[in-house]
């Protein structure tokens, strides 16, 4: 089963920031833990991870610095502000709303008695 | 023979077609796909399999460029707000180096003896002359030294390359202009006012026939020599 582009979209967002509020991370790790915590359902095509990336740090949600990897590879790190957290904050409670009226719905079995 | 630097420079290139990508932009994206081309090789992939599969999971180059243009949108603007001002200057310095040089040839043409009406005329025309070559050369030169706009977009990005390229302009402007002061008194302490009327008259009357004529003339210039792409989406 794949998630259609918009949710993808709209969960980005709130995955990216979750994801760099463990750490500071790097893009490739970013997409390769997205991957694995989705069990490989939630596809991104890897290069549309940057520009939401810039985006948030255009916002001042994260910031990133350029550092040199393992391998001598330049890498860029971002990293959470306190903005970002707060963001993720109010994220998150937005996202249980809809998950909890979702599941309820859901769960509602028929009364019987 | 696969070459993979060859390669990754060619694709970097297809994203920087639609200027909008900053260089940081490519560098961390081909960082990317270093690291995705490691690991595919990792599971068995020859390098040019792995360069392969690493691009297309990186997406259409087409469609990530557009993405980046939504991000780098306020960038794509400065770039395009300081060319036009490029080319308005280079406008403006054009017609001043003409103007200047113009009155140079006149009182050149005054010293070898030429008085009237006639002589006037040399000012008028030379200025077009002058500025349809300033235009002419410029743009050559700029299409041969630049063809891709690189060293361009190098000195916009940058505060300092903005500042240089500023000061050389005042500098310049300056010297052009204490020329055409020195090169008018000299000519108004030569010649008698009689002939310093005579000389002056055809040259007023035409200088603002020339106003109308050089944005024409610039116009058919470029269109003759036909923009570089990058001119276009800049």
């Amino acid at each position: 089963m794949t998630i259609p582009k918009d949710l993808v979209a709209a969960s980005a967002m709130p995955m990216v920031l979750s994801i760099l509020s463990e750490g500071p991370n790097y893009g490739y790790a970013i997409i390769k833990r997205v991957h694995e915590i989705s069990g490989g359902r939630l596809k991104w095509t890897d290069g549309m991870l940057y520009p939401v990336l810039h985006r948030l740090e255009n916002q001042g949600l994260i910031k990133s610095r350029w550092d040199v990897s393992d391998q001598g590879r330049r890498r860029k790190y971002y990293q959470i502000k306190k903005q970002g957290a707060e963001k993720l904050k109010s994220q998150k409670a937005q996202w249980e709303i809809v998950y909890s009226a979702l599941n309820q719905l859901w769960e509602n079995k028929p009364c019987l008695v | 023979m696969f070459s993979l630097n060859k390669e990754i420079n060619k694709w970097r290139e297809a994203l920087l077609e639609r200027q909008t990508c900053k260089t940081s932009d490519l560098d961390e994206l081909e960082s990317h796909l270093r690291d995705e081309i490691d690991q595919l090789k990792l599971n068995g992939l020859s390098e040019q399999e792995a360069f392969m599969v690493g691009t297309h999971r990186l997406g259409d180059t087409e469609i990530l460029a557009d993405e980046f243009a939504k991000v780098n949108e306020s960038l794509w603007l400065r770039k395009k707000l300081f060319f036009a001002g490029c080319v308005l200057f280079a406008y403006i310095f054009a017609s001043y180096t003409a103007g200047t040089l113009s009155k140079i040839f006149l009182l050149l043409t005054t010293l070898l003896g030429f008085r009237g009406y006639a002589a006037g005329i040399v000012d008028p025309v030379s200025m077009i002359a002058v500025f349809i070559l300033i235009i002419f050369l410029g743009y050559k030169v700029t299409r041969k030294k630049d063809p891709e706009g690189e060293r361009f977009s190098k000195v916009a990005d940058s505060f300092k390359g903005k500042l240089v390229l500023l000061s050389l302009a005042f500098i310049l402007m300056l010297a052009l202009m204490a020329a055409r002061m020195l090169v008018t008194v000299l000519m108004a302490r030569t010649l008698a006012v009689q002939e310093y009327g005579q000389i002056i008259t055809p040259t007023k009357l035409f200088s603002n026939l020339c106003w109308i004529i050089k944005p024409v003339i610039l116009m058919i210039i470029l269109i003759y020599l036909r923009p570089a792409r990058h001119i276009k989406t800049a």
